[in-house]
Parts: C-alpha cells; structure tokens; sequence
C-alpha cells in the first residue's frame, strides 16, 4: 500500500439533517499510502464524513464513492473495547473469522509488540490506563487488514503525555505498512504532527476552505521547528476565523 | 426463645427437637431421594424458563414490536397468584410435573425482564464497531449481546431461584409427588410432627441458600472482568 499517486474520492456528497444541510455537491481525494489529517471546529461535520466513508450514514445524494467497497478499520474516539475480553481477545476479535489461529496469533503477538503492551496480553480493559486502552484500539485496527484506516479524534481525552506516547505509538504502527489514514481532528498540532495532508473544513456547509501538504516532516515528536511552530499559530488562526491565510512552512495547495 | 415462651412441643418445638427431628429425617429411607427430587424439578423449572426467558427477552429487547407483543402475557403470568396457578396446573398436568411447571412459570417473568433490560442496556458502540470491522450477527450475539446481559441474567437467576424454591415447595405440597420435600412436609402436618414439619423446612431454606451461593460463585468466575473496572 505504497503511496503511487493514486487517490480515493468522494464526488457529489449531498446530506442534510432535516433542514441544515451538512454537505452539498461536497468531493475530497485521498491520497493512497498517506495519514490525510481533516482539521475542523467540533460540530462541522467531519464526523459524518467519516460515516459516510465507513458505511455508518447513508447520503442523501452521491456520485461517486471509492470507500464503499474498501475495507476499513477504525479507531474510534473512544476505546470501544470488549470489557470481558482481555487485551488479546479484543485484538483478535476483529480477525476471528478471517485467519487460522496461528496467524491470528502471529498478528496479535506483532502488533502488541509493536504498541508495547504484550506484557498486558492477558489484562482486561479495566485494569488499563486510558492512554493504553487506546493502544489496543491501535493495535486492534492495525491488525485488521483494511484498506483505509479511519480514525475519528482518538487522543480527544488523553492528557498531553499520555496523547504524545499515543501519538507515537500510532506513528510507529503506521510507518510498518503505511496504510492510507484519514483523521478527524479539531486539535491542530494533532494533524500537523500526523498528516501528510491537512484538509481544513468549515461549515456546514462543509467545504475545503485549504489543504496543506507537509508530506509528515512534522512527525518526530521531539523536533519543534520554528516551521512546525508557523504553521500551527497559522492553521490556529485560520480555524478562528480570525485571520486570513498568511502564508507559511506547508505548502498551500489548490486542487 | 418463642418456642420457651409458648412450651409446647405441638405449636412451637424447641430448636432441640428440630434438632432431632433433623436427624430422623436424614436417616429417612425416602429423605435423599426427596430432597434430590424437589431439586431436580425446581432446577428444570428454571433451566426452561432460563432458555425460553433468554430467547424471548434477546428476541424483544431487540425488536420493539416483540416487546409490545410478549408484554400482556408477561404481566399475565406476574400478576396470577400462585396458588391459581397450582390449581390450573393440577386440572392439566401430572402430578409430578406441576411443580416443573409452576417452577418455570414463576421463573419465566424474572429472567425474561432481566433480559429485555439488559438487551436494552447495551453499548451500542461496541455493536456499531464490531459491525465496521464486518464482524456477523451470530458473534455480535454471542460475544457482545451475551456477555453484557450476563450481569442481569445471573441477577434474575439468583431473585427466581430464591421465589422459585418456594413455589415448587407449595406445588408439591398440593400435588404431592410420590417423592418430594413438600409430601415429606404435609405427611410431617398430618401426623403432627411439627418439629419434623420444622426440619423439612429447614431443609428447604439450607436448599435455597446453597443454589444461591453456587449462583454467586458463578458469576465471580464468569464476570472476573467485572471487579476490575
């Protein structure tokens, strides 16, 4: 799952609840093999986008829709993790029925190294601290094997240690396969931190009022460029409302 | 202390007597046979109603429209005394499975209505994300919808356990089954043997105490995860 230019659209996105019309004649591209970060104020609608990729909200109107026949994992804004199944029954249950049991093991082993909890294999959620139990959900969608991973405000909650150790847990999972991820935010550094791609919305209506391109130089959470610091007092502002766009570290690009 | 107060042996035995009325009736050729019988129809009375009060509550906690359905007769048979119940099941059926009958029926309501809430009660987050990771309804069943009613259906248990014993005692002892704890206490009644009527009766309570503490040890084992959030 490489990134080769290819996308994944959404064209001709039309849904509206009751009399406020959320999203009309609305399209985004994705690009495959990139964290896509979608920057938004909370109640804009960004969360519906993400139904609608995952199959959850169905649209008044649609032309084209590359999601709906993608497999997808998610991680969600909260755990949303089985409280009678450990930590390596909640992992494995996603991918019960797909694989042998061997290679559910194999999987499950792998990715619970990889978010550093397979000493906690055999824990129930209730006996994790809220930063680990979204480790699992990580690991939970890692496992899974989807074409897009859609993760919705998923360190909304943590503390800022906590949110970091997260932060780079997921980095680190997603440098592996480099799986295309499409990510709700309202917390600015979070999407500068992750994304290839930051797609700023407003609304509703939604639209795309500005895409950055920072192709993830920011991802290394020790570094703070003033670059990095530009552009986040630079999207902050442009999420305000309160400034126009200035200019700065990302690369502005119009599609 | 009341039996001293009334000193008669006839109304109110001395905890002695009951004592020693305990020891005949253990010694009784029929006394294992009976408890055992009273046991083994008090717990089938309950695994049936466990099965159909699980089913049908899984079935109406899911659809609205089975709710409404099921309600009337629910409530019909909550609010029908025992006692009419015992004697409508006494015209239909045979002696010895009245008690099963009345056993389930007493059951049935308790373990139906735990269920229903429980189905109503669970996260349905956790329901939305097993359907995004494409997991089937046969397993969001058995592993999500199962296990987060567990918690009521072993409180709906232990409460229908506990009524349960009392209703298969007094159905037997109008129906009066060849072996069974409520015979043994009519047949103690008419011969007025009263410190036996008081053992027999303490027999039953120890029944209902020890069905109820294997509930509770139970649920600990299945619901570990529980203690820990």
């Amino acid at each position: 799952m490489e990134n080769n230019g290819l996308t994944y659209k959404i064209e001709g996105l039309g849904l509206r609840y009751d009399s406020l019309v959320l999203y009309n004649d609305f399209e985004i591209k994705i690009k495959k093999g990139s964290i896509v970060s979608m920057l938004g104020p909370s109640g804009c609608g960004k969360t519906t986008l993400l139904n609608v990729m995952g199959n959850l909200a169905k649209p008044d109107e649609i032309k084209v829709n590359d999601f709906e026949s993608l497999s997808k994992s998610f991680i969600f804004q909260e755990h949303r993790l089985l409280p009678w199944k450990t930590v390596y029954d909640n992992i494995a249950f996603v991918i019960k029925n797909k694989f042998e049991e061997k290679q559910i093991k194999e999987s499950v082993y792998e990715y619970l190294r990889q978010v550093e909890l397979l000493d906690f294999k055999d824990y129930y959620p209730g006996e994790l601290s809220g930063g680990m139990k979204q480790r699992v959900a990580i690991a939970r969608a890692f496992v899974y094997p989807s074409d897009v991973l859609v993760m919705d405000e998923p360190f909304k909650g943590l503390d800022i240690r906590t949110k970091r150790v997260v932060m780079e847990t997921f980095i680190k999972a997603w440098e592996k396969d480099k799986r295309t991820v499409v990510f709700v935010t309202h917390d600015v550094e979070e999407a500068v931190r992750l994304g290839d791609e930051i797609h700023i919305l407003e609304g509703p209506p939604v639209k795309v009022v500005e895409k950055v391109s920072t192709n993830g130089v920011f991802r290394d959470m020790r570094v703070e460029t003033p670059e990095f610091r530009n552009l986040l007092s630079r999207l902050k502002c442009l999420l305000d409302g309160v400034c126009q766009v200035l200019g700065g570290t990302g690369e502005s690009d119009e599609d | 202390m009341v039996s001293g107060l009334i000193s008669s042996e006839i109304i109110f035995p001395s905890p002695f007597s009951v004592f020693k009325g305990l020891l005949f009736i253990v010694r009784e050729q029929y006394f294992w046979i009976s408890v055992l019988s009273t046991v083994k129809r008090g717990l089938l009375g309950i695994f049936i109603s466990l099965f159909s009060g699980c089913a049908l509550g899984v079935f109406a906690g899911l659809k609205k429209g089975g709710r409404v359905f099921l309600s009337p007769y629910v409530s019909l048979i909550r609010t029908t005394p025992v006692v009419v119940l015992i004697l409508i099941a006494l015209i239909w059926m045979a002696d010895d499975f009245v008690p099963v009958f009345i056993s389930f029926l007493i059951s049935f309501p308790i373990i139906y209505t735990n269920t229903v809430q429980g189905i109503i009660q669970v996260d349905k987050s956790l329901v939305d994300m097993a359907k995004v990771y494409g997991v089937g309804k046969g397993r969001i069943l058995k592993e999500i919808y199962l296990p987060s009613i567990s918690a009521y259906l072993t409180a709906g248990v232990s409460t229908a356990m506990g009524i349960g014993w009392k209703a298969v005692i007094a159905a037997e002892i109008l129906s009066q089954p060849k072996y069974s704890i409520g015979t043994r206490l009519i047949e103690a009644k008419i011969y007025l043997e009263i410190d036996r009527v008081f053992a027999w009766a303490l027999v039953a309570v120890a029944l209902s105490f020890i069905f109820d503490n294997l509930v509770r040890i139970v649920e600990k084992r299945t619901m570990k995860w529980k203690t820990m959030d």
